[in-house]
């Protein structure tokens, strides 16, 4: 990897090169939330901040999107080729990123989240972990890859690791200075100061099993507060499911498909025409989501978005402890 | 490419097979296997998955629908010439090359007779190439039988041995069994197991409602037939066909699987393993 220094002080010549590139969006802060928006300034960006409501993969496989249209019996794609900018994502929300890839981009690929990808610079920067947090023990405290610049806050200035041709690119303007072994030993210290603020943890040995074999009941008072409403999975960077539909316009002989996120915790998930459903009670879909995130292969990055804004008061790392047989 | 894309295809032929089921005949090159799917799309409608009801060594392609839905709805309502989107195949299908050699048993309960169809053409094809050739079938009753003219050509056919159970006697059903009592009978599908030699060394393939796969499933097993020998091809809600959208998804824990992308023929073994999969 490429290693480069750029001084908190030339931070906004570096946002004006990633405006010269697309529009950027970055977290900004809202009636005490937080969002990835569209910003012009680098003041309107929350540069420290803990996490986003939505995660950044919102623009990569769109909340609603428009995928083609159609006009008698004929479908046009509407593909997207606008270029764009993820500026300050947390290294959870990267590696969620990855998670997604792997299911959009693997053949047959998805082209609307793989232009989108292809045409979006992602730059990481450090958190501001919580007590929520848990990405240390499910291996997504640290981004590897899937960035093309990545921010490590050394006090005055940042480390920055070079992720891609682009990155490259970038790093190659003059108010980038060389780094090396030492700035590189500095922020691994940083970043392991930063992952020993994270009280909790989460023990995964054998949690695909365990959560095959919880009886009925066990999961019935796991899910007794559960209302089925689907925010876990509109908050959770890894969530792929989406819905899609036809949408007529007046003239009839025209129209669009639109898909949009589903989510597996509501009802008609896998409901089909007939009547049937696959799996009609909470329990069954609890299970099928606990399976997908940390079942069958370690989906979930450790985020906690699910648990903060579950209005349930649904504790996912508390849940899953309770599958392993620990306090209830 | 664009996988999401639907190609056109236009209607060739619509046929009534029931009162609930129509037999649509597309002009569409799919090289496909028999018991893939593809993804029909009505423009304004929407898209729905549909089995492929026609073996790849016969043309036109031919799907069968049901009307349950918005999208079958609007399929029953098309007229030759008319278009449709289309995509695919997709899905595993069963594997025609690995049952060469051997005897084959097909199960089929209802509208479950679609994708086994095109394994029965593909095996009528191959003669030669595959041994025993069983085809049971359980019926409500003869107003609701499947390719009515094929099986009951079938049934005097040397090609082939036809098993049929109907749930409601009428007067088609009476004169067969009637006719042909060692092989028609009153009563569900696995009655039939009653009435045939299971060769352990052959596949069985089975498609049906929902609820079946159990009751055939037990009944293979109560015979100590081979799990890995039984296909089985399932239903689930599906949107994207390939593999993302996640709607289809079976099981539990560490067994996991896409309906659309890992089957929809799964083996009797898959059915132990994964939880859900045969209910």
């Amino acid at each position: 990897m490429r290693y480069a220094k750029l001084a908190k002080a030339d931070l906004p010549k570096l946002f004006q090169s990633l405006k010269g590139y697309g529009e950027v969006f970055a977290p900004v802060e809202e009636r005490g939330k937080l969002f990835f928006k569209k910003v012009e300034d680098l003041k309107e960006v929350k540069l420290a901040y803990t996490r986003t409501l939505l995660p950044p993969k919102k623009l990569f496989l769109q909340p609603e999107e428009e995928i083609m249209s159609y006009e008698g019996e004929s479908y046009t794609e509407k593909l997207d080729g606008r270029k764009a900018v993820l500026f300050g994502v947390h290294a959870c929300d990267i590696n969620g990123f990855l998670k997604l890839d792997r299911v959009f981009l693997d053949a047959p690929r998805d082209e609307y989240y793989a232009r989108r990808r292809e045409n979006t610079l992602v730059v990481g920067i450090t958190c501001v972990p919580d007590k929520y947090c848990f990405c240390t023990s499910v291996g997504s405290g640290y981004a590897s890859g899937g960035f093309d610049l990545f921010l490590h806050d050394l006090g005055k200035e940042y480390l920055v690791r070079v992720g891609s041709g682009e990155g490259y690119r970038l790093s190659k303007q003059d108010y980038f200075k060389e780094a090396g072994e030492a700035e590189v030993k500095l922020a691994a210290k940083l970043e392991e100061k930063r992952a020993g603020k994270l009280r909790r943890k989460i023990n995964l040995m054998g949690m695909g099993d365990l959560i095959e074999t919880e009886g009925k009941e066990g999961w019935e008072e796991l899910t007794a507060k559960c209302l089925a409403c689907g925010t876990c999975n509109l908050v959770c960077p890894t969530c792929q499911c989406y819905d899609v539909s036809d949408l007529l316009t007046l003239e009839v002989r025209k129209g669009t498909r639109v898909r949009r996120w589903d989510s597996c915790m509501l009802k008609r998930h896998a409901l089909v025409a007939g009547g049937l459903n696959f799996r009609p009670t909470v329990v069954e879909r609890t299970v099928n989501r606990l399976s997908c995130k940390v079942g069958e292969e370690v989906r979930c990055v450790g985020c906690g978005r699910c648990t903060v804004y579950c209005p349930a008061g649904i504790d996912f790392v508390e849940m899953l402890s309770a599958v392993r047989g620990e306090a209830r | 490419m664009n996988e999401l894309l639907p190609r056109q295809a236009k209607v060739l032929k619509v046929e009534e097979q029931t009162p609930i089921e129509k037999l649509i005949q597309l002009d569409v090159f799919l090289n496909h296997k028999p018991g893939q799917f593809v993804e029909v799309s009505v423009a304004g409608v929407g898209e729905a998955p549909i089995s492929i009801c026609s073996s790849p060594t016969r043309k036109p392609t031919e799907v069968c629908v049901r009307k349950v839905g918005r999208v079958t709805a609007a399929l029953h309502r098309l007229s030759p010439g008319d278009r449709v989107g289309v995509r695919g195949p997709y899905g595993n299908g069963f594997p025609m090359e690995r049952m060469k050699g051997h005897d084959l048993i097909l199960v089929s309960g209802g509208l479950g007779m679609a994708p086994l169809r095109g394994v029965l053409q593909y095996a009528l094809d191959h003669r030669r190439e595959y041994r025993e050739l069983l085809l049971l079938y359980g019926i409500r009753d003869y107003s609701l039988m499947l390719f009515k003219d094929e099986v009951m050509k079938l049934m005097d056919s040397k090609d082939c041995r036809v098993y049929l159970s109907y749930e409601k006697e009428d007067e088609v059903c009476k004169n067969l069994k009637k006719k042909c009592p060692e092989r028609v009978c009153e009563g569900v599908v696995t009655k039939l197991f009653g009435m045939v030699d299971l060769n352990p060394d052959g596949y069985v393939v089975v498609c049906g409602p929902p609820v079946m796969y159990r009751f055939v499933f037990k009944e293979l097993m109560d015979r100590n037939f081979p799990p890995e020998r039984v296909y089985m091809t399932m239903e689930r809600r599906m949107k994207c066909g390939i593999g993302k959208c996640r709607h289809c998804v079976v099981g539990a824990g560490t067994s996991m699987r896409y309906v659309c992308k890992d089957g929809p023929v799964f083996t009797g073994v898959d059915a132990l393993q994964i939880k859900g999969l045969i209910g």
